[in-house]
């Protein structure tokens, strides 16, 4: 009986076992090929470079989210607190360039969400809290914090006598929308931190060691990993990429801080991204590669969508059921083992 | 081998538990280059022993040498530093990680200046050196994900070495291993020995004692009974050695007349955990199923239940309803393909209905009125929000339709491999057959909205009406069904798989047929404390009250509770699972007693122990399994210790 199993995983196809082909991969490319001959059939103007400029442009912060979320997941952990991370980097960053000018504020903005993201690390790794339950948490405290420090207000548009001089205030939006010759901005930041934490997650040791943490974490630990300083970093790195989302999102919303920033589904949407791109959701498998085309399935979804003139209450119903099949889809198989 | 250095020297190691006295000054030692193996029973203290040695436990008594240096070896860290690597049954593997990444886990090299890089050319190096040392043939970049288990253990045998373990423990390393990669095993072992490493070799199977032993080491109940050349001595010598557990305790049996066949199970096969598995088991039995820990007892008594499914084989359960239910495959069309189909089909409507041509098209539609019912516009205008515009004509959605279709099935192949050609052909065909007819039938009526109609909510209904065909014909064997015609399983963890902790003796009786309780719509609360009273009573379970919280009880009691579980439940066919493990003598004489009882009152038992005693003591039948295969089927009056050990150990 073990014969005939060793003699069917001899067998490759595409260079994987026969048990191991990654279909849930295919399955998702397939999808998106799918969709984008649906759309473009569909629509007069979805395949055109433009709207492709404007989509990944508009939603370039869904990447940062996205990654974050990549290297916690990967790491079998879950973070809750991205939302209200960037609410908070949102209004605090406004704060700090309306008294230091754009640049500090733009450093102090990245050190909130830092330590917002240490903070979840620390409850985790050395306190012991399920990763679920202590980034509920931060996602209660940072919510109400970024209220708190504005009253509910949002800064530089509503409230009068407050608004950013014009210098930083272009500085900021020139973050979300400027262009190095042709080429955006945003594309260049992507493309960076893509570079860095493809390279983090597969030719580091921390790297290696994050997948040690998600894939098996007694054999990670008696390995001698140093468990509560991983999980801090690792949820630091996911705090300070959330703090450049907020940044990027409030950049484009008018360079205003905004404490309600992140209270709408991006948590969902960087969740699902993570997810479809084939990151296990209990850990030890995925990168960031393929949640880069999880990002572009779900950003050009919507787009799709918007183009056709669907309302945004039918959107999130689609969206949602896209996300929910397809992490479905992709715990079947360990439902099997 | 006395000859050569000595790595380690185990003596008068002496271990208790809370009401267990694992260890008795057992005596231990292992020479440089020697394939020592460790032979004894189930509970016999071979794993305690080993987890002294890996500085799991801590011994109460006794002296551990390394190198014929005393040593005290406090905690795992530190046995792995002295040079003790144990591979353990289930493996310690990062599975998405590479071999290399994995034999270097915590210790990557680190290549000169600030950056502190990792040299990941070395760790890829020296993992193939050691490979190579070993003589196998691994690519040390795959993920061991994609290694078979043989090939993972090779793995952790490499990692020992990069450990620079002298001390190799192998607890059971063939017992997930085929005959070939066996062979692998053993040489690769043999390679180590030339290196001097030393062997702790645990195993089940008496034929590799020959074969890669140099001395063999005997325990029985935590008691040392020698230690001998391998070349010395025979099988059954050692066998002799391992049983003798002393049958001083008294067991209620008496001889009964059989009856009809309760259960009958027929070709039994799970791959890779139990192959084959026939047996009847007769109403006023006693049936003791055998074998070592791992043999697949516990796994065939859940596929009997219909806990885990099986890939081949049946289950039949003569009892009232005399109806013959089989144990099947996975149905081939399981749920979440149905709403991959829906989802396909939804996607590939707009192209279909291109077919209806005139209908669509934007600019003649009349705005004016609203789409009829159900119809494909309502369905866009309700989903979408309004119809579909640059719908090419042609020839392009047919092909698109097509490809559609492929993918579908290209996925199917992948997703269900065990989906048959024939149903792959029939599905693929049903698919055409719509998209053909509909397109011949268009071409005569140009506008139909009665087609259109059946094509969008015939299609569903076609998904949903062969799903439900095949819940209704392919009815799987269920735990549900299981104990609807009867059958009760004690599972061996009866504090979680058996009796909710936190809730009452009485909660915990009715939970498995509360409708019993049920009149007039509502529970009916005198009759549940009557009947409670009654089980607690015939069991003599031994609670203040029916109130009274699982926890509180005793084991003894937590068993007779499950027990009464299923009789409320009016089971007549019971399957104990290692029914006494962790019970005071005198429950366990009771729970005996019951079990005899309710086999004199005709039901059905069977038992699972690990306990030779238990097992000649109280079945009229004993059933032995070894790796997964039913080996021996011995009448009471034959069976004998070393012959169910004999059946379960050795092959025939």
């Amino acid at each position: 009986m073990s014969a005939a199993a060793s003699m069917e995983s001899e067998k490759l196809i595409l260079g994987y076992p026969v048990k191991d082909i990654p279909w849930e991969r295919l399955l998702l490319i397939s999808a998106f090929v799918v969709l984008m001959i649906f759309y473009t059939f569909a629509t007069e103007n979805f395949l055109t470079l433009e709207n492709f400029v404007n989509v990944v442009r508009r939603d370039a912060w869904l990447f940062f989210l996205a990654y974050a979320q990549t290297i916690v997941i990967v790491s079998a952990g879950f973070d809750l607190s991205q939302g209200s991370i960037m609410s908070v980097v949102s209004v605090m960053a406004w704060s700090a360039m309306l008294h230091f000018g754009f640049f500090f504020g733009f450093i102090i903005g990245l050190g909130i969400g830092l330590l917002c993201g240490v903070i979840n690390g620390f409850f985790v790794g050395v306190v012991r809290v399920y990763p679920f339950i202590a980034t509920l948490g931060m996602l209660f405290i940072g919510s109400g914090t970024a209220q708190l420090w504005t009253g509910g207000l949002q800064m530089g548009g509503a409230r009068e006598g407050a608004t950013l001089p014009k210098h930083v205030e272009e500085a900021y939006v020139f973050l979300a929308k400027g262009n190095l010759g042709p080429i955006p901005f945003t594309f260049i930041w992507i493309l960076i931190v893509l570079a860095t934490m493809w390279y983090l997650l597969k030719y580091t040791r921390f790297g290696t060691y994050v997948y040690a943490l998600g894939g098996n974490e007694q054999t990670a630990i008696s390995a001698g990993i140093n468990y509560p300083a991983m999980k801090i970093a690792i949820f630091g790195i996911g705090g300070l990429l959330c703090g450049f989302a907020g940044l990027l999102l409030s950049a484009s919303v008018s360079a205003a801080g905004e404490p309600r920033l992140g209270g709408g589904d991006q948590l969902l949407q960087s969740i699902g991204a993570t997810i479809i791109g084939g990151t296990h959701i209990f850990g030890g498998r995925g990168g960031v590669l393929g949640t880069t085309l999880g990002v572009f399935l779900i950003i050009f979804l919507v787009n799709g969508l918007n183009i056709m003139g669907i309302d945004t209450y039918r959107q999130q119903i689609i969206v949602g059921l896209v996300i929910l099949v397809s992490i479905w889809v992709s715990t079947l198989r360990e439902q099997k083992n | 081998m006395s000859e050569s250095k000595n790595l380690l020297r185990m003596l008068k190691i002496d271990k208790s538990f809370p009401g267990v006295h694992a260890l008795k000054e057992v005596d231990f030692d292992l020479g440089e280059g020697e394939v020592h193996i460790l032979l004894g029973e189930n509970g016999a203290g071979k794993s305690t022993l080993i987890k002294i040695l890996a500085g799991i436990y801590h011994a109460d008594s006794g002296q551990i040498e390394i190198s014929e240096t005393p040593t005290i070896i406090p905690d795992a860290r530190t046995g792995r530093d002295l040079g003790i690597s144990v591979i353990y049954q289930e493996l310690n593997l990062v599975p998405d990680l590479s071999v290399a990444k994995n034999i270097f886990l915590g210790r990557e090299p680190v290549l000169p200046g600030v950056m502190r890089r990792v040299d990941w050319a070395r760790v890829e190096q020296e993992s193939r050196a050691i490979m190579e040392r070993l003589d196998v043939k691994i690519d040390v970049n795959a993920p061991v994900r994609s290694l078979s288990v043989a090939d993972q253990q090779m793995v952790e045998i490499a990692r020992a070495l990069a450990f620079d373990s002298k001390i190799l423990v192998m607890d059971e390393p063939t017992s997930s291993l085929s005959g070939h990669e066996i062979e692998e095993l053993f040489k690769a072992v043999t390679r180590l020995r030339e290196h001097g490493v030393g062997i702790i070799y645990i195993s089940h199977r008496l034929e590799e004692v020959h074969e890669i032993g140099d001395r063999v080491t005997v325990l029985r109940d935590g008691e040392y009974m020698g230690t001998w050349e391998v070349k010395d001595v025979e099988l059954d010598f050692l066998i002799t050695q391992m049983v003798g557990r002393t049958l001083d305790e008294k067991f209620p049996w008496t001889p009964r007349a059989r009856g009809e066949v309760a259960l009958r199970v027929r070709g039994l096969t799970r791959n890779g955990v139990f192959e084959d598995i026939n047996f009847d088991l007769h109403y006023g039995e006693i049936v003791g199923l055998s074998g070592l820990v791992g043999a697949g007892r516990t796994e065939v008594a859940r596929a009997v239940m219909g806990a885990d499914t099986v890939d081949s084989g049946t289950v039949e359960m003569t009892n009232a309803t005399k109806e013959k239910e089989e144990i099947q495959k996975l149905p081939h069309y399981p749920l979440w393909m149905a709403l991959v189909d829906v989802v396909v089909f939804m996607l590939a409507l707009p192209l279909f209905t291109v077919i209806f041509q005139g209908i669509y098209d934007p600019f003649t539609l009349n705005m004016n009125s609203p789409p009829p019912l159900f119809s494909a516009n309502w369905f866009y205008e309700w989903i979408l929000g309004g119809p579909l515009y640059n719908i090419p004509n042609g020839p392009t959605p047919y092909i698109v339709a097509a490809g559609l279709a492929l993918i579908r099935q290209v996925g199917l192949w992948f997703l269900e491999r065990q989906y048959r050609w024939r149903t792959l052909v029939i599905d693929f065909a049903s698919w055409y057959a719509l998209a053909i007819g509909a397109m011949v039938i268009t071409s005569l009526f140009t506008q139909n909205f009665v087609l259109e109609w059946v094509m969008i909510w015939g299609g569903i209904a076609m998904v949903a009406i062969r799903f439900l065909t095949i819940l209704t014909h392919e009815r799987k064997w269920t735990p549900t069904l299981a104990i609807r015609r009867g059958l009760g399983l004690l599972p061996e963890d009866r504090k979680t798989q058996g009796l909710t902790q936190v809730l009452s003796v009485a909660y915990n009786t009715t939970s498995a047929n509360i409708r019993r309780l049920i009149k007039r719509w509502l529970l009916n609360l005198t009759m549940e404390k009557d009947l409670v009273d009654e089980h607690i009573n015939q069991l003599k379970i031994m609670t203040p009250d029916q109130e009274t919280q699982i926890r509180f009880l005793s084991g003894g009691n937590q068993q007779k509770v499950v027990l009464a579980k299923w009789l409320f439940r009016r089971a007549n066919v019971l399957i104990f699972d290692e029914p006494t493990r962790g019970i005071d003598v005198g429950a366990k004489f009771e729970v005996h007693s019951q079990m005899l009882q309710l086999a004199e009152d005709g039901a059905a038992v069977m038992m699972i122990s690990s306990e030779l005693p238990e097992i000649l003591g109280m079945s009229d039948r004993i059933l032995v399994m070894r790796e997964g295969r039913l080996t021996a089927d011995i009448d009471r009056n034959e069976a004998t210790q070393e012959g169910i050990l004999r059946y379960a150990m050795t092959a025939d």
